[in-house]
């Protein structure tokens, strides 16, 4: 297998790149990591883990919370069908969104949850919220 | 047209094995790269040029998670390759100088099955996972843990 050589993977990066002017706000599911990664701005960001689910996304230039990635999407949808069956019903048009994904993640809290990662949660949910952000609910029938 | 250098859905890269310090290859995932660019050019930069420095010149490359739940339960065995780079970029591409303080970070995972690694060269063969991480680890874990 020839390799991609370092200037080639960069062009091919900018060849594919967007402005910043027009970023919409997206949820992406990564079946390599098995996460879904959630940005609701452009903004270079730096990451903080919250909990085994969450880590969140601060902008390196305000320090707001602008993004997630939700870990273990796989466990977390086993977990769902287990112990929130009624959460399927949330599901419309074969989309989950996301909001209701943090929600249930705070729900389904092994332990009485820590009040930063409560915040954390909220923030999330009502970012996910705001803008209106859903992803494919075939990573819970994948489980 | 994909090139030579890619397999179907995936681009082959160039990096450090954290075990031999060989050469070996690292895939990343032509949808995956696509997230990544759509969102700034600053963030397509990141990846195109931040991520091959860090899988090819790594300060430290860490194994496995600090918090056992957060492996992935579907095949253990991350790799955390670190970097400091000597600079970073803004949303508009611009390059600016390093953020203080933090490390950027490349999660790599060792091939999980044979389906998605069949055809893919050597069986050590790893997938990128999550291109562009950051962090503020602080100084004194990272040195601590330096390999």
């Amino acid at each position: 297998m020839k390799i991609m050589s370092n200037d080639e993977f960069a062009k091919r990066m900018m060849l594919l790149a967007k402005p910043a002017s027009e970023f919409k706000p997206s949820a992406y599911y990564d079946s390599d990591g098995d996460c879904i990664e959630f940005l609701a701005k452009p903004d270079p960001f730096y990451e903080e883990r919250v909990d085994d689910l969450v880590t969140v996304y601060y902008s390196q230039k305000t320090g707001e919370v602008i993004g997630s990635l939700i870990k273990g999407v796989s466990k977390l949808a086993k977990r769902l069908a287990q112990k929130l069956p009624g959460f399927m019903i949330t599901i419309e048009d074969r989309r989950i969104r996301l909001e209701h994904l943090f929600l249930a993640g705070m729900w389904l809290q092994k332990s009485e949850p820590q009040a930063i990662n409560v915040l954390a949660y909220k923030k999330l949910a009502e970012i996910a919220e705001r803008t209106s952000v859903d992803v494919s609910a075939e990573l819970c029938s994948a489980a | 047209m994909p090139s030579e250098s890619e397999t179907p859905g995936r681009v082959t890269l160039r990096a450090i094995d954290p075990q031999s310090g060989e050469a070996t290859e690292v895939l990343i995932s032509h949808r995956r790269m696509h997230a990544v660019a759509q969102r700034s050019l600053g963030q397509a930069k990141e990846c195109g040029i931040l991520v091959p420095h860090t899988l090819q010149h790594p300060t430290a490359i860490f194994e496995g998670l600090r918090k056992d739940e957060d492996e992935d339960q579907r095949a253990p065995g991350w790799y955390c390759y670190c970097s400091k780079p000597p600079y970073s970029f803004d949303e508009n591409g611009e390059e600016q100088p390093p953020y203080p303080g933090q490390v950027f970070l490349v999660f790599v995972n060792r091939k999980r099955s044979p389906t998605i690694g069949a055809g893919l060269g050597p069986a050590k063969a790893m997938l990128v996972c999550l291109s562009t991480m950051k962090n503020d680890l602080n100084e004194e874990h990272y040195e601590n843990h330096e390999q």
